[in-house]
């Protein structure tokens, strides 16, 4: 075992120590914190980074905390969910730190940058955590983590609205966090195990296959209530529409991909525990998938407000998602998680742009909006290159995911759900080619139009190479899906192996 | 404990008070409490103290160490909760959540 | 009608639940799972491993330290949260709701009994690692008594004892104190969050860690009741 092991503890506890000391270290000097904000989640990274590397040359990289081996301690995996979603919540909170300079200064008091710089950074720790975490309570402390700080950073944004927001996205989180935490009492009490899959081994054992469905049931629920899955969405648009910019990037980009994470996990402890068959599930997945991806789409098309729009667009691919983990076939679930991955690149991209445009003229609508184009050129245009991408158009980033799901829809011998992803994808395009008409094309409005300013360099940098990156990044599909295949690979095989 | 689950459930499903939502959320956390700690219990064991001269079987101290940290994260949560709730009186002048959504929107 | 649904829904999901709860072993008996496999091990485990021979400590601090780690930084996390989200001196509807005086009995009863409070949640919070109690209990009682305190001094006597960068610190106290002693578990065993290795110093860091996070605790107590006392109040 080489000494990078000891890196995926490190990258939990560095940005969660950063975090705790933001207030302490910077109540005062309120510009600094943000330079402190930023190393942190570039060494963050960093060491991410290098755990991926590592996890690519030799498999998992497995770490007994305390030295104590699983069972009886906790143990942190690095797998392909780490690589995927670790090393994007480290590029993305950097990126949305950065270009968070200017929209906090407008959004909150000075004394409040020294709080919101350390619970973003505690948030990074938190979802590193909950990625590693091989064992279901660790799972929930940490999802815990993440999710407290994503409730209170919705209602840093002004007024009674966000206040709302964030009430009811607290109350929904918490109810779904105690459906987990029920879960995994049913689970302990049957196999008197914490770690994932040890429990999977044990829980044949037990002999109850009423109180495994009731676990099962309660894990699939309340993760699904975190990843905003159709119908379970319905905290999403308030919350991540009201939020300021930059937390809406991290929520809708990283935090609800989280729930799908949860998602995975539990499927692999059933399908080792393998005590009944998972169909029923899959297609539940399916059937969720397909009706949130339309439902999405529509809902999105019909509303006025930009970041209300991107906000359903998050309800549609989530259902993507849900859907290629469904089909259960090489191709749909491989699809599944590169589309999580550049999914997350994307919706960043666009809440920052976005969130650009409109703290530049502090006008909302769409139709405000209008000939926004000529006076924030650069905003503008990283906003039509994320924009292209959400719709998937080839070679964008989205575009790989689809692609891939769709052929999974065919291995699986369900041709007709092509039709729903290509549907999705033309009703985004539909309301994608509004934005960018009224951006470009219809004269101006608003008096605030005429006289808005391009966004600072702080945001214009990382929202552009966002932009490039959404819209580029399907050149890179094939490279990603093959760090990703021992993973689709495994989550399958946990399912089909016995 | 199922009752005590669905009674907070149903709480925060119809009530119209975000302060009642709150305390049947507490429910619901405390009737999961109660089924963790149940299922760590032993008859006539004592506390999982070693070396006190106390005899086995001793109860579960997993279960207790689940609970504590449980409990922690629902204190944590309920008064991020209230605090959340008092700035929504201050700005609204209403907890009511009927009485919040009706004007305009 | 929207409450008949969710009565609908909730008799469902209750029935469902009973049919899962009713098949788990019933509970009280010795010889089940839960009291055979991870926790049998650490029973057996004897008083030396683990640090102490309060099992639930042992778990808590050096079995899952992992976890107690999440919960402190939840804890952590939930109190600058408060402090980001509330609207203290933001727009309000109404006016301030009046202070209710304190009766002197009351007044005269907390100061009487606060001596022996603190050295209550003191004692659990040392002698937490050997016996019943521990950091978290203690930090409640402690934060209690600061609640009281406020109430019969009045808040702003309690709000003037701390600097506001001292305040700060003492709350980051406890995830900061779990910090440490996982880069000391790293440098002296080799293990991220291993406690360190001859007896009295593993002692030596279990009172460590239970101060910290007993006075972390109270901080974070009573930095909610303060806060939300400022709120309502003002």
């Amino acid at each position: 075992m080489s000494a990078a092991v000891h890196l995926l503890p490190l990258s939990v506890v560095l940005p969660i120590t950063a975090g705790v000391l933001a207030p302490a270290l910077f109540h005062r000097r309120h510009n600094a914190c943000s330079w402190w904000a930023i190393t942190a989640a570039a060494l963050t990274l960093a060491t991410t980074l290098t755990l991926v590397s590592e996890a690519l040359d030799g498999g998992l990289v497995r770490y007994p905390v305390g030295g104590w081996p699983a069972p009886y301690g906790i143990e942190l995996v690095f797998d392909g969910l780490g690589i995927l979603m670790g090393s994007a919540a480290g590029l993305l909170t950097l990126l949305i730190l950065i270009a968070s300079r200017a929209f906090v200064q407008t959004e909150a008091t000075p004394q409040r940058h020294s709080l919101f710089h350390g619970l973003v950074l505690i948030n990074l720790g938190g979802m590193n955590g909950f990625l590693a975490a091989s064992d279901l309570f660790n799972l929930f402390v940490f999802m815990e983590v993440f999710s407290i700080s994503a409730y209170a950073l919705v209602a840093l944004a002004r007024g009674p609205v966000a206040a709302l927001a964030a009430l009811k996205y607290l109350i929904v989180g918490a109810v779904s966090s105690m459906l987990v935490l029920l879960a995994i009492a049913l689970l302990h009490a049957q196999t008197g195990s914490l770690n994932m899959s040890d429990i999977g081994d044990r829980l044949a054992a037990a002999q109850a296959p009423a109180a495994a469905g009731l676990a099962l049931g309660c894990l699939v629920v309340g993760f699904l209530v975190k990843a905003a899955v159709f119908p379970l969405h319905f905290w999403l648009p308030d919350a991540h529409a009201s939020a300021p910019s930059p937390v809406s990037a991290l929520l809708s980009g990283l935090v609800v991909k989280m729930g799908i994470v949860g998602l995975i996990r539990t499927r692999m402890l059933f399908a080792e525990a393998d005590i009944f068959s998972l169909v029923a599930l899959d297609l539940l997945l399916v059937w969720l998938g397909v009706a949130a991806i339309v439902i999405g789409a529509v809902l999105a098309m019909i509303q006025r407000e930009l970041k209300l729009m991107l906000a359903y667009s998050t309800v549609t691919n989530m259902g993507y998602i849900a859907l290629g983990l469904g089909l259960a076939t090489p191709a749909a679930v491989g699809g599944a998680l590169a589309h999580m991955g550049f999914h997350a690149l994307i919706k960043t991209g666009l809440f920052l742009s976005a969130g650009a445009l409109v703290l530049s003229t502090g006008l909302s609508r769409i139709d405000d909006l209008r000939g926004l184009a000529q006076r924030m050129p650069v905003s503008s245009a990283a906003l039509t290159l994320a924009l292209l991408a959400v719709a998937g158009l080839p070679p964008t980033a989205g575009f790989v995911g689809k692609w891939q799901i769709a052929l999974g829809a065919l291995e699986a011998g369900q041709p007709w759900l092509i039709a729903v992803v290509m549907s999705g994808a033309l009703l985004t395009l539909a309301w994608a080619i509004r934005i960018i008409n009224s951006l470009y094309f219809l004269p101006p409005a608003r008096g605030q139009v005429l006289t808005a300013d391009e966004a600072p360099l702080s945001i214009r940098a990382p929202i552009l190479m966002l932009g490039l990156v959404a819209m580029v990044g399907g050149l890179a599909g094939a490279m990603v899906l093959e760090w990703i295949e021992p993973l689709s690979f495994r989550i399958l095989e946990a399912g089909h192996g016995h | 404990m199922v009752v005590l689950f669905a009674v907070g459930l149903y709480i925060v499903l119809t009530s119209q008070n975000l302060l009642k939502k709150i305390i049947g959320l507490n429910i619901m956390e405390t009737s999961v409490f109660g089924l963790i700690v149940t299922s760590g219990m032993v008859d006539g064991g004592s506390p999982p103290l070693l070396g006190r001269g106390l005899e086995a079987p001793y109860a579960s101290p997993v279960t207790h160490a689940l609970v504590l940290t449980g409990i922690v994260v629902a204190l944590s949560v309920t008064a991020l909760a209230l605090v959340l709730i008092v700035r929504v009186k201050r700005e609204c002048g209403s907890i009511e959540l009927d009485e919040l959504l009706e004007p305009e929107e | 009608m929207r409450s008949a649904l969710a009565l609908v829904l909730v008799v469902v999901l209750a029935a469902l639940m009973m049919a899962g709860v009713s098949q788990l072993p019933p509970p009280g008996e010795a010889d089940q799972a839960v009291h055979r496999h991870v926790a049998a091990n650490y029973l057996a485990d004897g008083v030396e491993e683990g640090g102490t021979g309060n099992r639930v400590t042992a778990v808590l601090l050096d079995y899952r330290a992992l976890d107690t780690y999440g919960e402190v930084v939840v804890i952590f996390a939930a109190l600058i949260a408060v402090l980001l989200v509330r609207s203290a001196g933001g727009p309000r509807t109404q006016p301030p709701p009046r202070r209710v005086p304190v009766s002197p009995v009351v007044d005269q009863v907390i100061r009487l009994m606060t001596p022996f409070i603190a050295l209550f949640a003191l004692f659990m919070i040392i002698e937490g690692h050997v016996l019943p109690g521990g950091g978290f209990q203690g930090g409640v009682v402690l934060g209690a008594l600061m609640i009281l305190l406020s109430l019969a001094l009045g808040p702003d006597r309690l709000r003037g004892a701390l600097h506001t960068g001292a305040l700060f610190w003492l709350r980051a106290v406890a995830p900061l104190a779990f910090t440490v002693s996982a880069l000391a578990g790293l440098g002296l065993v080799g293990w991220w969050f291993a406690l360190p290795e001859p007896g009295w110093m593993r002692e030596f860091a279990l009172v460590l860690l239970e101060l910290a996070i007993g006075f972390g605790g109270a901080a974070a107590l009573t930095g909610f009741f303060l806060s939300l006392e400022e709120d309502i109040h003002r």
